[in-house]
């Protein structure tokens, strides 16, 4: 992970001069995924556009006290989680979790590939099994499995230990493996 | 190697699908599969499901995302400050006309909420007796000498707004008229007065009489060098309380007549204010310096012949003269 704090280094100076090209290389850059995870938090295309331009405006107010000692992609997702689990909790949310499947695809082929039929079935079960998961795990497996962060990164952006992170995947696996049982051998 | 347990086993699955084992967790993971089908078939089921989760198709912000960020991105303060300096005309020409609308309408709406404001926009009323207007007809009066006198009166003095007149103007008697007629010097002098603060005599003789009126009155507005104080002089009319100066003069041709004195008048610096036409004689209201009467006077004998009533030697201040023109 260190490894790329020295990729991020000249655009992080760019950013500290208030270079505008600089902010916008780093939305065109983040945007896909700082969206993909509220989406996948908050279950609805409006409220997760909200919070990931919320999470940009925020970095953008913020570069000048940031560090530099994460890579900004994990600070992008830090300040988007504690946005997500912050609007979770609030419980004044003004929308709810959409009831469209669309927003988890299911792949359209691959080893153990479905019908069409099938595959809107279990988009639309994976979709209320990820929806059913407590916040705190629900926000690891988005992380882990849905954008790819290792058991350090998500430490890193949930700032909780290592241990609390495997615990939590593997609660969170197991849920859904238990609700999505009709689509497993 | 120690033999692990089926929940031991279990609970290594997410590590295992992460491939975070160390090599002889690993190792002893795959041995207890190898041997338990329960757990061999639960690790499948675990496999399949992080498959499932790991497949699902990334999301993409929706278009114009990045649009939107920058728009929403608060600006420096310098671009804040130039974009407020620098506003294109088409947003800011507007915007300034719209304020002035508004700062104008709130001023109306204070002054007509605030009487005393309205009283203090009002010109100030001049005193009794010399801000009254004539009583309605009185100008009409088919009268020779006191309707040309009342609106020569009028003609210098510098009305009171409508609204203003005083209503305790006297009856026209003869006393009364005498009162006006000794007061109309008094008049013209404060007309000058005026006139040489701003064009408000000059503009009313040119609307009503339609002569070289501007020209005119500033030049009767001009004080006669070296002009003594009206009431000093104790010669201009209105003042010293003498009734103005009548004459007669006996034409062949009235309308040339008129002609050649309005001329001889104007020429002289003074000006025609009044014009009353009579069965048997035009009257006219003449208004000279009194430094060129005489040469008014030369001029008038010579178109005709003239007849002068209460003439006095005046060589300073205004002359106010009816002139009758008969044939």
């Amino acid at each position: 992970m260190r490894e790329g704090l020295a990729d991020d280094a000249p655009l992080l100076a760019r950013l500290r001069t208030g270079e505008p090209r600089a902010f916008e290389e780093l939305v065109t850059m983040y945007q896909h995924r700082v969206f993909g995870v509220a989406l996948r938090m908050l279950g609805n295309r409006a409220e997760a556009e909200e919070i990931a331009q919320e999470t940009f405006l925020r970095a953008h107010r913020a570069v000048g006290a940031f560090r530099g000692e994460a890579r900004l992609g994990t600070w992008l997702y830090a300040i988007a989680s504690r946005l997500c689990l912050n609007r979770l909790a609030s419980g004044s949310r003004r929308h709810e979790r959409s009831d469209d499947t669309a927003l988890l695809q299911a792949p359209a082929g691959g080893p153990d590939a479905v019908g069409a039929l099938e595959r809107g079935e279990l988009e639309a079960a994976l979709h209320q099994a990820v929806a059913a998961l407590p916040e705190e795990r629900r926000i690891v497996v988005v992380l882990r499995d849905f954008e790819g962060l290792s058991y350090e990164e998500i430490g890193e952006v949930l700032g909780v230990p290592l241990n609390t992170v495997r615990s939590r995947l593997h609660r969170a696996r197991l849920d859904l493996k238990a609700k999505l049982e009709r689509w497993l051998p | 190697m120690a033999a692990v347990t089926c929940p031991e086993t279990r609970e290594l699955f997410s590590a295992r699908a992460d491939d975070a084992l160390a090599a002889d967790e690993r190792a002893r993971l795959d041995a207890h599969l190898a041997t338990c089908p329960e757990c061999a078939a639960e690790w499948q089921r675990f496999e399949r499901t992080v498959g499932i989760l790991r497949a699902v198709a990334p999301a993409r912000a929706p278009d114009g995302f990045v649009d939107r960020v920058l728009a929403a991105r608060p600006r420096p303060w310098y671009r804040r400050l130039a974009r407020s300096v620098f506003v294109p005309w088409p947003v800011k020409l507007p915007l300034e006309a719209a304020a002035i609308v508004l700062v104008a309408g709130l001023a109306l709406v204070i002054v007509q909420r605030s009487p005393e404001l309205q009283q203090a926009a009002r010109a100030p009323a001049p005193p009794a007796g010399v801000t009254a207007p004539p009583p309605p007809g009185e100008s009409a009066r088919p009268s020779s000498e006191a309707p040309v006198w009342s609106e020569l009166e009028s003609t210098l003095r510098d009305a009171p707004p409508a609204g203003k007149v005083e209503s305790a103007r006297p009856e026209p008697t003869a006393a009364g008229d005498a009162a006006r007629s000794a007061e109309a010097p008094r008049i013209a002098a404060e007309s000058r007065a005026k006139s040489a603060d701003g064009p408000e005599v000059g503009r009313r003789t040119e609307t009503d009489h339609g002569r070289d009126g501007a020209g005119a009155a500033a030049r009767l507005a001009r004080p006669s060098a070296p002009a003594p104080a009206p009431e000093e002089s104790g010669a201009a009319p209105g003042q010293s309380g003498s009734p103005p100066l009548r004459g007669r003069l006996t034409v062949g041709n009235r309308a040339a007549a008129e002609r050649a004195v309005g001329e001889l008048v104007i020429r002289a610096g003074g000006l025609v204010v009044d014009r009353v036409e009579e069965p048997e004689a035009l009257v006219l209201g003449l208004v000279v310096p009194a430094d060129r009467w005489d040469e008014v006077r030369r001029g008038l004998a010579a178109l005709g012949a003239l007849r002068l009533e209460g003439e006095r030697g005046r060589t300073a201040g205004t002359l106010v003269m009816t002139l009758r023109l008969e044939r």
